[in-house]
Formats: structure tokens, C-alpha cells, sequence
């Protein structure tokens, strides 16, 4: 796992494997990170993993729920097939746009896009 | 083809990592494709998990997990002696968790059922809980036309 931070946007990037356990760790951190800084704009960098289960669904849903509390978003990037799936599957794009890459993501938050607005 | 494989281990986060990949890695002489190796990889870590977190409440305990390959059918068989459920029904329906206060997304049984042929849950409360999953693993064609995996 590793974070970094550009232009006040917090980038997750999990690892390989998004599971139960993986999740504990990122939830945890992630969730100090976004309490003591109020990021309003959270990214998934998922350019490294290819195996996602429903402890991963979960992860998302609920630092969603915790950056909705102060206006904030949840994007994901760079999604691999394998953990598309699950993406779809979860119903995860109804609250988690996707973008192909960072440039993207950028281009769509910084036009006025999906991001701060809503 | 029949083959079979048994593996008892501490129902501990860590080791859900290692139960997926081990049974991944046994069924690769049945030649999943990719997807296939991937269902049985989620179908068989949220089964895991749910021992390590409902069925031992993250307090530990003992996983059984066995793997049986009869020709093209796979069956995988994860068992604990956790507390067990009163209402596998209600366990068993989408979203459904018991601890909706946590990170909890309510869909290990949805995935099992998704991505495994059948899907077979027995629990007695007090005793445990036992998970019984099948999937059939179509022989590659003549012509290899699907992509498969090398493991």
C-alpha cells in the first residue's frame, strides 16, 4: 500500500491483492488520513491490482461514506479486468466514477466534471 | 481425473491470502482459464473470511478446508467451529450483513453464488459453519480457442 498526495487529491494505491485483510490496513490509515486533513477528493490508483473481493467492495463503500460526510469524492483509476468485474458487479460505478488514467481523472475534476460540484 | 487436497489452518487475516492461492493452484491441472482461476480465488477468500470474521468473530480458530477434482467438476469444501448461524436464509440474501456498522459490503454469499456452479450452505449455531462450492471447469476445446493459463 502507499499513498501520495497531488494538488491536495489523495491517491490510494492498495497493492496487489485488495482482501479482508489488505482492507483493515487501508481503511485504517486511510481513514486518519482523511479525518486529519479533509481531502475532498479521494483516489483509487488500482494500476497494481488484480484481485479484488467483497472486503474490498466494502473498503470503498465505506470511505465513500466517511470524505460524503464533508462533500467529498471517491474515483477510482487505472482498473485492471479482474477487479472490473467485481466493479460492475457491486454496482460500485453508481458511486465511483472510473477513469482510464490520471490525466483523465484530472482533466474531468479540473473541467468542472464529476468532481467538486456535486 | 480425481484428485484431492485438505488443508487445516488458523483462521487468521493473514492466512486468506494463502487459502485462495492454495486452492487456485490445486485446480490449475483442471486448465482454468484466467476468469476461472479468479472465480475460484474470490469465490474461495470470501468463504474464508467469513469464517476468520463471523464464524470466529477475529478471535481465531481452526479453518478445514478440502478440494476434490472429479474429472471436470471442482468442489470445495470450507468448514469451521465458529458460533455458527440461526438464519442462513437471511445471511445468504445480498447486502445482508450482520454488522452493518462496519465495512461490511454484505455480499461474500452473492459472489460464492456468482461465481461458483452451486453453492451448498449447512451451519449449526454453536457448531460451526460449513461451506460446500462447486464449479465446473469446461475441458479446453480441441482447438484451444479460449486464452489459457500457464499455472
Amino acid at each position: 500500500m502507499e499513498y501520495r498526495i497531488v494538488r491536495s487529491i489523495l491517491f490510494v494505491v492498495p497493492g496487489r491483492e485488495i482482501d479482508h485483510f489488505q482492507a483493515e490496513t487501508i481503511i485504517r490509515y486511510t481513514e486518519g488520513l482523511l479525518r486529519q486533513q479533509c481531502f475532498r477528493l479521494l483516489v483509487f490508483d488500482l494500476a497494481d491490482t488484480v484481485f479484488m473481493d467483497s472486503a474490498g467492495v466494502g473498503m470503498m463503500i465505506g470511505l465513500y461514506r466517511e470524505i460524503r460526510a464533508w462533500g467529498g469524492a471517491v474515483y477510482i483509476i487505472r482498473m485492471q479486468s479482474g477487479v472490473r468485474r467485481i466493479y460492475r458487479m457491486a454496482g460500485l460505478h453508481k458511486i465511483i466514477p472510473c477513469y482510464e488514467d490520471e490525466a483523465q481523472f484530472l482533466a474531468a475534476v479540473e473541467g468542472g466534471g464529476a468532481g467538486d460540484e456535486r | 481425473m480425481r484428485d484431492e487436497m485438505r488443508l487445516t489452518m488458523n483462521a487468521i487475516a493473514e492466512n486468506e491470502y494463502f487459502a485462495r492461492v492454495t486452492v487456485a493452484a490445486f485446480s490449475a491441472k483442471m486448465d482454468p482459464t484466467m476468469e476461472e482461476l479468479s472465480d475460484i480465488k474470490t469465490a474461495v477468500s470470501e468463504a474464508v473470511t467469513n469464517a476468520v470474521v463471523h464464524g470466529y468473530d477475529g478471535k481465531g480458530g481452526s479453518v478445514e478446508i478440502r478440494a476434490e477434482i472429479q474429472d471436470e467438476w471442482l468442489e470445495v469444501e470450507i468448514e469451521d467451529e465458529g458460533i455458527g448461524m440461526d438464519d442462513v436464509g437471511q445471511a445468504m440474501e445480498p447486502l445482508y450483513t450482520s454488522r452493518p456498522e462496519t465495512n461490511h459490503a454484505g455480499m461474500g454469499f452473492t459472489f460464492m453464488e456468482a461465481f461458483m456452479d452451486e453453492l451448498e450452505v449447512t451451519s449449526t449455531p454453536g457448531q460451526g459453519t460449513k461451506v460446500k462450492m462447486r464449479k465446473k471447469i469446461e475441458r479446453p476445446a480441441v482447438l484451444h480457442s479460449k486464452k489459457r493459463s500457464v499455472r
